[in-house]
């Protein structure tokens, strides 16, 4: 199976032997079983699969937001199953832009100070130069005129574009989202899948959870996740 | 510069959290604002009444000797260890309150009033006397002799006629407790003042002073022994020698008092602090998802757990602003107060400055430390966990299906849900109970208190079973004053009455006691009452009452039996009265309420140990009516009988007098316990409303779901109103327990404080209705506004609720 998950570019994601069960009232659940992947650099790849397949869990796992019951996951040269707590967030701030499906921006920040958050956070860039550089990648994105509005003020799409500005503040090579297009209308859709190949064509490596297959045309592959385990592995699509 | 995007965030928190904030600030005001009220009035207390007993230059010992001269006393000061002596005099006698009503009197006698140097007085108002027949009295004594400077009163000594004495001014005596609370006078005169009463002029106590009299109380002990003995040796031996503990006679008492006070105060600080913990947790409730979001993009824990610690350090500095001021005034108040009841002059309200900075510390770390704890946990909750949270909680532990089936539960799922919920969350409801129970439990101690004291007074009344006791100026004819006073109209019964103050034996047969100044704190009596006797009803708690006529037993109270350490039922003890040894056996332990340390025996056993065989020194009488007016009444024809045949009068004094001395002193620090404990009931309530708001919040969708299977709006606010009160009524049952222990530590505090055993543990009839209504209605006012907001939303505002 470790060949079939293959890149076509030098390997950014590695995930061997992978496994995640849950322990819960109802007993042990396997939300993810042996999976073996490898993302490359600037590949822009979507996790598919029914409710319940494993696919947030995947992207818990890519993120550290979640930790293995066993296997090993590499990015970069992260050996991120063995960072503790603090380490990991100091590593997800810095490497990885995460993309939620209903955005979650704080309310009480404006949209430009939800960009500028991850930059106060890990401490990326000097303070004068926060406001500028989230203004300059929400213009990038054009919502640069919403940038002094509280995101209930917003529509969905400009949210989740904020989002992406978010993810984007500290330059992570990784991107990473989860459902991102499931709370959108399909225009909506289209647009923010096309921010997405964008940055995949300036050089970021992007992992989508997504069950959406009339999306597939934007992905260079796909991986197809049914109980746990990965079933269809690639796609053809350039 | 502007804002890091972290602090505007918190800012936004705090403007959100705008009620929970104020919560949080008003409960560790009150915690500030009790202990700095407490600490600052103890140390104000313990320093100035320590200064005040100080400055007069106390005897660390008196002698009583016969006659005192110049040349003996100029002798003593060659003494070994001696560093200045002085002769005065101490007589006691009475004073005309009223027309035919008397109080004690207690001089002091001292040639040169304005130049003495130990044990001194200030004088604060008009002169001192310069002729004889003038008279100064202490400060508190001029209202309890309704006098007045430039006024006179009317004194008697045992030994003399009725005198008028002009009071040309008033002192005050920082070493005795205030003439209101003992019901006697203190009064100040020259020996010439003496003889012109009637009394003997000559000086016979011998005040010492000593290196270190504060310290080993052996070697003072040796010291004053030393003395003695030369004295002895020139021919004039003590018949007493009284080492009186180096403190004012209140010292001991106050500070116990306020150090429990103290440590009350503490417990509302720290009840403060764990209401913050609890607030806070309500705080990051709701920012659940956003702690996850902003780990999610880079935060680590440190980061976030900083930012919450800004938030409740600034709630901390916020109280501390407001309950510090506060707390000073209150507690320089009560330094005053208390001052006025012990007979203080403050000379300073200033507190140390390291107090100031430890409550400060206190105020801002203690609550710190509590709400570091949700802090924490909600700052290491992992972030999947918080970014998939639902607010429909699987219950931790089993689910309590038992409830469903409870006859009084079954009929309605509004109650089974409310009791359900409050059970859910384990940790909180400990708080919450814990916040309620303890301030529950001290409301009711105080109460309970409050009632063992009223009992108290109940059974000291009811032990005394007389109107009026009558002493005489010295043991006098039994038979002839029975027969005085039998005839008198409106006496129902009398009974010979003789009290003598003792001492333990010692081996060099001198009689040391540690008795104060003022003569009476600290003094071990002997009393002699009839076998049969109707007035005394002893409590016996250990052995028998008396029932020899004439055997060598006695009977000690709970006060005796602390003075003679050893001493046991059935042990034998020696004591020295009227100079002579009194070797009997202790038969019998009684308890009595509001009497000094006393050994009972039976008049015949006192005649035949000190020789006055057919004599009294007094009676005790009860009469037919027992009003205030009535008793005067017939203790003055009482006294008229008993002169014209003969036998004289030292002082009467009724039960209502002693009942006024007795008393209300204690209820300021009844009423004190009670505002603590509302206080604390305050902050327990802010607990459960904080508690029930933050479960409404947490359960916002489950309301939702509630409401989309058909729950009406008047259902969920039944079942949130309800939890409150069920949690109310749990706290409520842990209160009853835990003020049962607390009222016996107080009640034994308080005891002490007043001359006995601790009081009784009584359990107030009145103490569980009261708190229950109380804490009841607060409960379900509090839970209210959570129960409307939680009614309120609509199922899709709920259902979409992040």
């Amino acid at each position: 199976m470790a060949e079939q998950n293959q890149p076509r570019s030098i390997p950014l994601i590695s995930l061997r032997g992978v496994s995640k069960i849950y322990e819960s009232a109802a007993g042990r659940v396997g939300a993810l079983e042996d999976v073996d992947l490898e993302v490359g650099s600037g590949e822009l790849v979507a996790i598919i699969g029914k409710s319940g397949s494993g696919k947030s869990t995947l992207i818990n796992l890519l993120t550290g937001i979640d930790s293995p019951t066993a296997g090993q996951i590499r990015v970069a040269a992260t050996e991120v199953h063995s960072l503790g707590q603090e380490a990991l967030a100091r590593w997800r701030g810095r490497s990885v832009g995460i993309v939620f499906q209903f955005f979650q921006l704080l309310p009480s920040l404006t949209v430009a100070e939800n960009v500028m958050l991850p930059m106060d956070f890990c401490g990326t860039y000097p303070p004068r130069e926060r406001r500028p550089r989230a203004l300059g990648l929400l213009a990038e994105l054009g919502i640069g005129d919403q940038a002094d509005k509280l995101p209930t003020a917003l529509s969905g799409g400009q949210q989740q574009r904020a989002a992406i500005a978010r993810a984007l503040a500290n330059d992570p090579s990784l991107l990473v989202a989860d459902e991102p297009t499931g709370n959108l209308d399909s225009r909506t859709a289209e647009d923010v899948m096309q921010l997405f190949a964008a940055c995949a064509r300036a050089g970021k490596t992007v992992v989508m959870a997504t069950h959406e297959r009339d999306l597939g045309r934007y992905f260079a592959r796909s991986v197809t996740l049914a109980d746990g385990r990965v079933v269809e592995p690639a796609s053809a699509r350039s | 510069m502007s804002l890091a995007p972290r602090w505007r965030k918190l800012l936004g928190d705090i403007r959100d959290g705008q009620g929970r904030l104020v919560m949080m600030v008003a409960a560790i005001a009150v915690g500030v604002f009790a202990v700095t009220a407490m600490s600052t009035g103890y140390t104000i207390l313990k320093r100035e009444i320590r200064r005040g007993y100080l400055a007069t230059n106390p005897a660390a010992a008196l002698l009583e000797v016969e006659r005192l001269d110049d040349a003996l006393v100029a002798g003593v000061r060659r003494q070994p260890g001696i560093i200045a002596a002085e002769a005065s005099g101490r007589l006691r006698g009475r004073v005309e309150v009223r027309p035919d009503e008397w109080l004690p009197l207690l001089l002091f006698v001292t040639p040169e009033l304005r130049t003495a140097q130990i044990a001194t007085v200030e004088l604060g108002a008009g002169r001192w006397p310069a002729t004889p027949g003038e008279i100064v009295l202490e400060r508190t004594a001029l209202p309890v002799a309704n006098g007045v400077v430039g006024g006179s009163i009317t004194v008697q000594l045992p030994t003399g006629a009725p005198h008028a004495l002009t009071i040309t001014g008033a002192v005050h005596d920082a070493s005795l407790a205030p003439a209101w609370q003992e019901q006697t006078v203190y009064g100040y005169v020259t020996p010439a003042t003496i003889e012109f009463l009637g009394g003997d002029a000559n000086l016979h106590t011998l005040k010492l002073t000593v290196r270190d009299p504060g310290g080993d109380r052996a070697g003072l002990e040796r010291t004053s022994v030393g003395v003695a003995q030369w004295l002895a040796g020139e021919g004039h031996p003590s018949s007493e020698i009284r080492i009186p503990p180096y403190q004012h006679p209140h010292e001991s008492q106050m500070t116990s008092v306020v150090r429990m006070l103290l440590v009350f105060s503490a417990l509302t600080l720290v009840l403060g602090a764990v209401l913050t913990g609890t607030l806070t947790a309500s705080l990051l409730a709701p920012q659940v998802r956003q702690i996850a979001v902003m780990k999610a993009v880079g935060a680590g824990s440190r980061q976030i757990l900083a930012l919450y610690a800004t938030l409740v350090l600034g709630v901390g500095l916020a109280a501390v602003a407001l309950g510090l001021p506060l707390g000073i005034a209150a507690g320089r108040a009560l330094a005053a107060n208390t001052a006025q009841l012990l007979n203080l002059e403050l000379s300073s309200l200033a507190v140390p400055a390291w107090l100031y900075v430890v409550e400060v510390l206190a105020g801002v770390g203690i609550p710190l430390l509590a709400a570091l704890v949700p802090i924490d946990a909600a700052t290491h909750r992992p972030v999947r966990e918080c970014l998939a949270e639902f607010g429909i909680d699987a219950p931790s532990r089993r689910p309590n299906a038992w409830l469903g089936r409870l006859p009084l539960l079954a009929r309605d799922t509004a109650l089974v849900l409310a009791v359900r919920n409050a059970l859910r969350r384990r940790g909180r409801l400990l708080l919450t109970l814990g916040l309620l129970a303890t301030a529950g439990a001290l409301f009711m101690t105080s109460l309970n208190v409050k009632s063992a004291w009223q009992q108290n007074l109940v059974e000291a009344t009811a032990e005394r079973h007389f109107d009026a006791e009558i002493y005489l100026t010295h043991p006098q004819s039994r038979a002839t004053a029975l027969a005085a006073v039998r005839a008198v109209p409106g006496v129902r019964r009398i009974e010979p009455y003789s009290a003598e103050s003792v001492a333990p034996e010692r081996a060099d047969g001198l009689n040391l006691v540690t008795t104060y100044p003022d003569g009476g704190h600290g003094s071990l009596r002997l009393q002699a009452v009839p076998l049969g006797s109707e007035f005394v009803a002893p409590h016996l708690l250990e052995g028998k009452w008396l029932s020899l006529p004439d055997a060598d037993e006695v009977v000690l109270n709970e006060g005796a039996l602390a003075m003679l350490p050893g001493v046991r039922v059935g042990a034998g003890i020696q004591l020295r009265v009227r100079g002579r040894v009194l070797g009997a056996r202790v038969v019998g332990l009684i308890r009595e309420h509001l009497t000094p340390a006393s050994v009972y025996l039976t008049p015949a056993t006192l005649e035949r140990h000190t020789g006055t065989a057919g004599l009294t020194s007094g009676l005790r009488l009860s009469f037919e009516r027992a009003d205030a007016d009535s008793v005067a009444a017939s203790i003055a024809a009482t006294e008229r009988a008993l002169a014209a045949s003969g036998v004289k009068v030292a002082l009467s004094i009724s039960q209502i007098a002693l009942g006024r001395a007795l008393g209300g002193h204690l209820f300021i620090l009844i009423f004190i316990l009670l505002v603590m404990s509302l206080l604390m009931g305050a902050v327990g309530v802010l607990g459960l409303a904080s508690a029930i708001a933050t479960g409404v919040l947490e359960r916002t969708r489950e309301f939702a779901v509630l409401r989309a299977v058909g729950a009406q709006a008047a259902t969920i606010q039944r079942s949130v109103i309800a939890e409150g009160v069920f949690v109310a009524l749990l706290s409520v049952l842990v209160a009853v327990v835990v003020s049962v222990p607390l009222t016996a530590i107080v009640a034994r505090v308080v005891g002490t404080a007043s001359l006995g055993p601790a009081l009784d543990v009584i359990v107030s009839g009145r103490a569980l209705p009261i708190w229950l209504g109380i804490v009841v209605v607060a409960a379900a006012v509090a839970s209210a506004i959570p129960a409307w907001r939680a009614s309120r939303l609509t199922i899709r505002e709920a259902l979409a609720y992040q």
